[in-house]
């Protein structure tokens, strides 16, 4: 595995280098009826239920539409439902459907249709089947359903905006059959000719019942899980847009690709271990704190990231409304502070700190440098990669470096993603008096006003008592050529497929 | 001959069942958390429980190897927990990729570096030393710093070939003869140089033989000494470097497919046994073992053939 990563690197040097001696962008035809897409991944199911984000989101809404749909600038629109309210203190969500709106399979879609979705999202033991934990699906009158939350769940219209509402077939619904081919009723068809894992293709859906949504008449989704591959097919057309990395992107700007940078990502130190279960010496904040000021983000960002990336110390991020830009000086480089802190927490001799070694040497040799400073030694143990995330996730670490993709998303994923005792990431439970009072106060208020102020205190907290140590902002470095153009998509790696449109050259 | 082969096939089915049973051990003890790997990092600890069971990784590693075993028998190699492909079909969609591109290889290296290593072997002075030189340099020359060249030289600058993808030969032969030439191209560049070589050597023990002498005194044509009995005498073993280089090729081919986005059997190795996919790769390690094993007895099969004291 080593040795195929750093083949992997030195492929994509030798490509960067070489591509430099080439011209300009390859000419192709100019009317651009066929939109083709070097993706990095392939759904597992094509099953709703199994349905998931980043870049999975736009394969699935080629197919699939939701209830409701997320805009670019993250607000919510009509989609399959024309409009929603709240009832009952927020606790019932009121849903009128769309008419006339049919699957590929010929069938309809109404109100008994969408709970049987729902019902089986909930109960199919997908990704994100948990974010509808306890939610009760009622059929009103045949274009309406009302769900029902047992308890807060501000977020309900960003989980049916995503992952948690597409729409398949109930006919479909539950067969093997549906795993390896969609019956959707969005604005593709899924094509005969696909050739899962190497090619999905989907043609324009003639009856579909939004023809502003259909920009192209064929999209292709070409599997390239390597950025090498998806640089050359760029740069010879192949493709006509696709996600490159720090390494590669220059080289299409230097193309004249067209550069779309999103931030969607962060990496940094996750401190999990904040009650000492496994390292005792992260029960102390000062400890915690220590770390914290000893790390220098903008140099990491130079040397690791050849300057891509933004430097950020909170987990929250801008679109969330929790994101205070204050946050992102706490942690200043101070290695006298730093060893002050780990004196008054009684190591006046430093500690030491174990940690699952992160694949990149570049950022195991800095960060190792920058914390020696305050004498605080790393001491990195080697672990497989492919089981990095599940041994953080086991608790087999009290901390580790790891990407979360949650610098983007709305304030209550991000609660439920880092700091509720809970949450995905929260992997041993901490909790503390200010976050129970934040979530106690969220729970009797929902409205998006106070989920935002009391996100606001949460980031604080967890930044200031350094719950979590992030380096920097990671920019996912989308490209297009000069013949489709498209629009990021907050909280989202790649572009949703709506976002995308023949730019007529 | 026909005992020979049965008793090739027999010892062939009987590491074919050690190999396989290795392997699948072997995955229980590497591959933890699959259900975690399945869900994503949001899946709550009884999503997770709950995919575990609906998996069958409850149950006893024994339980689930003599299932699988007992399934694999009769064709049937289940489904990958993964994509929900039957793994039949995915090693029928994948393996033929991986075949033409690396049988294409072979066969054009078995060729050049026939040619070549004759060619040194006899001719002697410059053309061995600029064939042992472009053997050596061949040979240091990782196959994917000559896949990037080719692609930026024929795909990207001159746009003559496809930089990536593959094209199936019923849809669009031309396509697909485009699709296969760079793979095939940075396959063969280090296969020709160490096959080259040992044919070389080869040729240059035979030339010295006494019977070769004697043919010549016959009166016999240089040309039909070289092509009808010296080629025939040095053949085995540059066919056992062949053979190797093709099992080796199989192995590799993850870098060549990764490059040029191919979606063949190389890359789906990597990525499920990263993953723990068990079903796909017991799948995978059976296709592979049984082409290694019917390609050996071919090999052995030829090399009778050329020389008959290799039957005895």
């Amino acid at each position: 595995m080593k040795f195929n990563k750093r083949v992997a690197a030195a492929a994509t040097a030798l490509a960067v280098s070489l591509s430099v001696l080439s011209g300009g962008q390859i000419a192709s035809a100019a009317n651009q009826t066929t939109l083709t897409i070097g993706s990095l991944i392939e759904p597992k199911s094509w099953s709703p239920t199994q349905a998931d984000l980043g870049h999975l989101a736009p394969l699935y809404q080629t197919v699939y539409d939701t209830l409701v749909l997320r805009k670019p600038d993250g607000s919510y629109a009509p989609n399959l439902a024309t409009k929603w309210s709240w009832q009952n203190g927020n606790r019932s969500l009121i849903l009128t459907l769309r008419k006339g709106v049919k699957f590929s399979d010929g069938t309809t879609f109404n109100a008994n249709v969408a709970k049987a979705n729902l019902d089986a999202f909930i109960s199919g033991n997908g990704p994100y089947s948990g974010s509808m934990a306890g939610v009760n699906v009622f059929v009103v009158d045949p274009n309406t359903i009302r769900i029902d939350v047992p308890g807060t769940n501000p977020d309900l219209l960003y989980y049916l905006a995503t992952t948690d509402s597409y729409m398949a077939s109930q006919q479909a619904i539950g067969t093997a059959a549906l795993n390896t081919k969609p019956v959707g009723s969005g604005p593709y068809l899924y094509d005969s000719s696909s050739v899962p894992g190497s090619q999905l293709v989907f043609t324009a859906n003639p009856n579909y019942w939004d023809k502003s949504k259909i920009k192209f008449q064929r999209i292709v989704f070409k599997n390239m899980a390597d950025v090498t591959a998806r640089l050359n097919a760029l740069l010879s057309g192949q493709i006509d847009a696709g996600l490159l990395d720090a390494k590669t992107a220059q080289t299409a700007k230097d193309r004249g690709f067209t550069e779309y940078d999103n931030n969607v990502d962060w990496l940094g130190l996750l401190i999990m271990d904040r009650d000492g279960a496994l390292d005792k010496n992260l029960a102390d904040a000062r400890v915690r704190q220590a770390i914290g000021y000893s790390i220098d983000r903008a140099a990491l960002v130079k040397a690791v990231q050849a300057g891509y990336g933004t430097p950020t110390e909170q987990p929250f991020g801008k679109i969330s409304g929790a994101n205070d830009p204050a946050l992102d000086s706490f942690y200043t480089v101070d290695n006298a502070k730093a060893k002050s802190l780990l004196a008054a927490a009684g190591h006046p001799d430093g500690i030491t700190l174990n940690l699952p070694s992160w694949p990149d040497p570049t950022m195991r040799a800095l960060l190792s440098d920058q914390l020696s400073k305050s004498n605080i030694t790393i001491n990195w143990v080697a672990v497989p990669f492919s089981d990095y995330r599940n041994q953080l996730k086991a608790k087999k670490w009290a901390a580790g470096i790891f990407q979360l993709g949650l610098a983007a998303q709305t304030p209550w994923v991000t609660i439920n993603f880092v700091a509720a005792p809970n949450a995905s990431w929260n992997v041993f439970g901490s909790t503390d008096p200010v976050i129970t009072a934040a979530l106690k106060n969220i729970n009797k208020d929902s409205s998006p006003k106070n989920v935002v102020a009391q996100s606001k205190v949460i980031n604080k907290f967890m930044v200031q008592n350094a719950w979590y140590l992030p380096f920097y902002q990671l920019p996912q470095m989308f490209f297009t050529n000069s013949h489709v153009k498209t629009v990021n998509q907050p909280a989202n790696a790649v572009p949703y497929i709506y976002n995308y449109a023949p730019t007529g050259k | 001959m026909l005992r020979f082969i049965a008793k090739r096939l027999g010892s062939g089915a009987l590491l074919l069942l050690v190999i396989s049973t290795l392997t699948y051990f072997l995955l229980f003890f590497s591959s933890n958390s699959v259900a975690q790997n399945l869900l994503g990092e949001t899946a709550t600890p009884a999503q997770v429980v709950a995919k575990t069971h609906e998996l069958g990784l409850d149950r006893p590693i024994l339980t689930r190897y003599v299932e699988w075993l007992g399934n694999a028998l009769h064709g049937n190699f289940g489904v990958s927990w993964y994509t929900s492909q039957p793994v039949w079909d995915t090693l029928t969609s994948r393996l033929p990729i991986t075949m033409t591109i690396v049988l294409f290889a072979i066969v054009t290296a078995a060729i050049l570096a026939t040619v070549l290593g004759m060619a040194a072997a006899v001719k002697g002075g410059f053309i061995d030393r600029a064939v042992q030189f472009l053997a050596v340099a061949g040979f240091a020359i990782p196959n994917f710093v000559v896949a990037i060249v080719v692609v930026t030289l024929f795909a990207i600058n001159l746009a003559l070939l496809p930089a990536t993808g593959w094209v199936n030969l019923t849809d669009d032969p031309a396509g697909w003869a485009k699709s296969i030439i760079l793979p095939v191209l940075a396959l063969v560049v280090s296969t020709v140089a160490s096959a080259a070589q040992q044919i070389r050597s080869a040729f240059k023990d035979v030339l010295t033989r006494d019977w070769v002498r004697t043919l010549r005194s016959r009166g016999i044509s240089n040309t039909e000494i070289l092509f009808k009995h010296v080629l025939r005498s040095a053949a085995p073993a540059g066919l056992t470097v062949l053979s190797l280089q093709f099992v080796g090729m199989l192995g590799g081919s993850v870098i060549i497919e990764s490059i040029f986005a191919l979606p063949g059997i190389g890359h789906l190795v990597v990525d499920s046994t990263s993953q723990g996919d068990t079903p796909v790769v017991m799948g995978v390690v059976v296709f592979t073992v049984i082409v290694v094993i019917l390609v050996n007895l071919a090999v052995d099969l030829l090399n009778g053939w050329l020389n008959p004291k290799v039957r005895v």
